[in-house]
């Protein structure tokens, strides 16, 4: 087996991280199934990168975190990529995400980690409890790529995986100079 | 292999006439053209008649290069019967399940569950010469009723006895033990005598490489509790899941849920393929597991096994 980078999905309870990776995967998610508790399931995939190259990632599905129960610590220095998701139809959920992104920084040991945040469901506008002007303004400060997607189209999906696994398996002489480091950095938020 | 298939076709042949049967005919020049024409695939079984076909079996049977319970054991099995357990499982399955079926038409062929025995323990049973001496008898008499016992309890046969699986785990466990006591110690050794060979650089090299994959196992193992296991599947694109068990858990509800999570888009995985799921290593080798195995009581009994879903022909 060859190298394959290491992504965790991590975030609330029932915001759909189970439902995110196996529709990305399979393509076989049922829109309104009953949500099934993950206790920690690891998954392959192969995404093709913007270079056309086809990486493998390993996604480690995670336990959805509810009141009172953290994160597993060992994660944070372990994962070469997260990818945190909320509910645009919870409030709480994304405040999980932002305290996600905090703990993630903290604990990260100095380890470059590339970071994805999606606000799933989409599909159910009238509910919004998160405004997607904030959520974007908040990615920017933070310096992370968002994107709003659900699972019901599944080519919402497919961008942010393809920006995560190409920039998680950028060719390490770029990004080993700090010049050109900051360089893709600013270009990368810019875009957002 | 051709062996085993040319014993199919005598059976289907025997059984589909069904009637009395065993008796003793000519037919040794239906034997010829088999001979002659077997290999070729050019022998015509319709017109075989059953008295025929079952001559054919019994001379088939008796001319093996060795006999049906091959020879190693042929001792073991005429002396103790308590102890040929583990012999049964040599036992052609075909052949039994024939022969209860010959017995379960006796009111139309005459023949009994007696009388069958004694035709085919000859057959299964041959190691001496007829000189008819008094002793002889006696173990043809005994032989018959092994058969006997074959045949009226040849369900049981095919089931491994739990006593049996239980005593094998213990085994291992033993060995188990004596191993990573001699090993750590082999190892112990051996680091002894590399160390002034290797150079500073190239063990501070090795070193690290090593703690990291050993973290990056652990990460992946997130501690549960009691009760959840860890099902990897090296087929799937979901490699691994971990499932809390309760008493109810069986294999086939672990193996379901790997199912209808991977092979709902691709419906070409063939029934040939299908997953079992496999307890290997701990104090067993690998086992696979029957679809009604309670995990959470195989659990207690073998904590220590890695669960593994594959196809049983890999």
């Amino acid at each position: 087996m060859g190298k394959s980078c290491k992504v965790v999905v991590c975030g609330q309870a029932a915001v759909g991280k189970t439902a995110v990776l196996e529709h990305l995967l399979y393509a076989n998610h049922v829109i309104g199934s009953e949500p099934m508790e993950t206790l920690e399931d690891i998954y392959i995939g192969s995404v093709e990168t913007d270079r056309g190259v086809r990486e493998q990632v390993r996604f480690y599905d995670t336990r959805g975190l509810k009141d009172g129960l953290e994160f597993p610590r060992h994660y944070y220095s372990f994962a070469d990529g997260f990818v945190l998701i909320y509910s645009i139809d919870s409030k709480e959920s994304f405040k999980r995400v932002e305290a996600l992104k905090k703990d993630i920084d903290r604990y990260r040991d100095k380890k470059e980690v590339t970071i994805v945040v999606l606000g799933n469901k989409v599909d159910l506008q009238h509910q919004r409890k998160v405004d997607s002007e904030v959520a974007q303004h908040w990615a920017k400060t933070e310096k992370a790529r968002l994107w709003e997607v659900s699972v019901a189209d599944r080519r919402t999906l497919i961008e942010p995986f393809v920006y995560l696994a190409s920039k998680m398996t950028q060719p390490q002489s770029k990004s080993t100079f700090p010049l050109s480091r900051n360089k893709n950095k600013s270009s990368g938020s810019l875009d957002s | 292999m051709q062996r085993i298939w040319l014993l199919w076709r005598f059976l289907s042949i025997v059984y589909r006439h069904g009637d009395s049967l065993f008796p003793f005919d000519c037919w040794q020049h239906l034997r010829q053209q088999l001979e002659a024409s077997f290999y070729e695939d050019r022998f015509d079984w319709e017109q075989v008649r059953q008295n025929d076909a079952a001559g054919l079996l019994k001379t088939f049977i008796r001319e093996l290069p060795s006999p049906l319970l091959t020879q190693r054991y042929l001792p073991t099995f005429t002396s103790v019967l308590s102890e040929s357990w583990s012999i049964l499982f040599l036992f052609p399955k075909a052949l039994l399940e024939f022969l209860r079926k010959v017995v379960a038409h006796e009111e139309r062929n005459r023949m009994s569950l007696c009388n069958v025995s004694m035709i085919v323990a000859p057959n299964l049973f041959i190691s001496r010469g007829k000189t008819g001496r008094p002793e002889e008898i006696q173990a043809a008499a005994k032989e018959a009723y092994l058969v006997r016992l074959l045949i009226t309890h040849q369900d049981l046969l095919w089931r491994v006895p739990c006593f049996l699986i239980g005593h094998i785990r213990q085994m291992n466990e033993a060995s188990m033990n004596r191993k990573t006591m001699s090993s750590e110690k082999c190892k112990k050794k051996l680091l002894r005598r590399r160390q002034p060979e290797r150079n500073k650089g190239d063990r501070s090299e090795s070193r690290p490489k090593t703690l990291k994959n050993y973290s990056g196992l652990c990460a992946q193992l997130t501690d549960f509790r009691d009760g959840v296991i860890r099902v990897h599947a090296p087929q799937h694109a979901k490699v691994s899941m971990a499932i809390r068990l309760d008493s109810e858990t069986k294999a086939r509800d672990v193996v379901a849920r790997f199912h209808s999570e991977t092979s709902r888009g691709s419906r070409s995985a063939s029934r040939r393929h299908r997953a079992h799921l496999f307890e290997v290593g701990g104090n067993i080798g690998e086992r696979c597991l029957d679809p009604e195995t309670y995990l959470l009581d195989l659990h207690h009994v073998n904590p220590n096994c890695e669960w593994i879903l594959k196809p049983r022909t890999a």
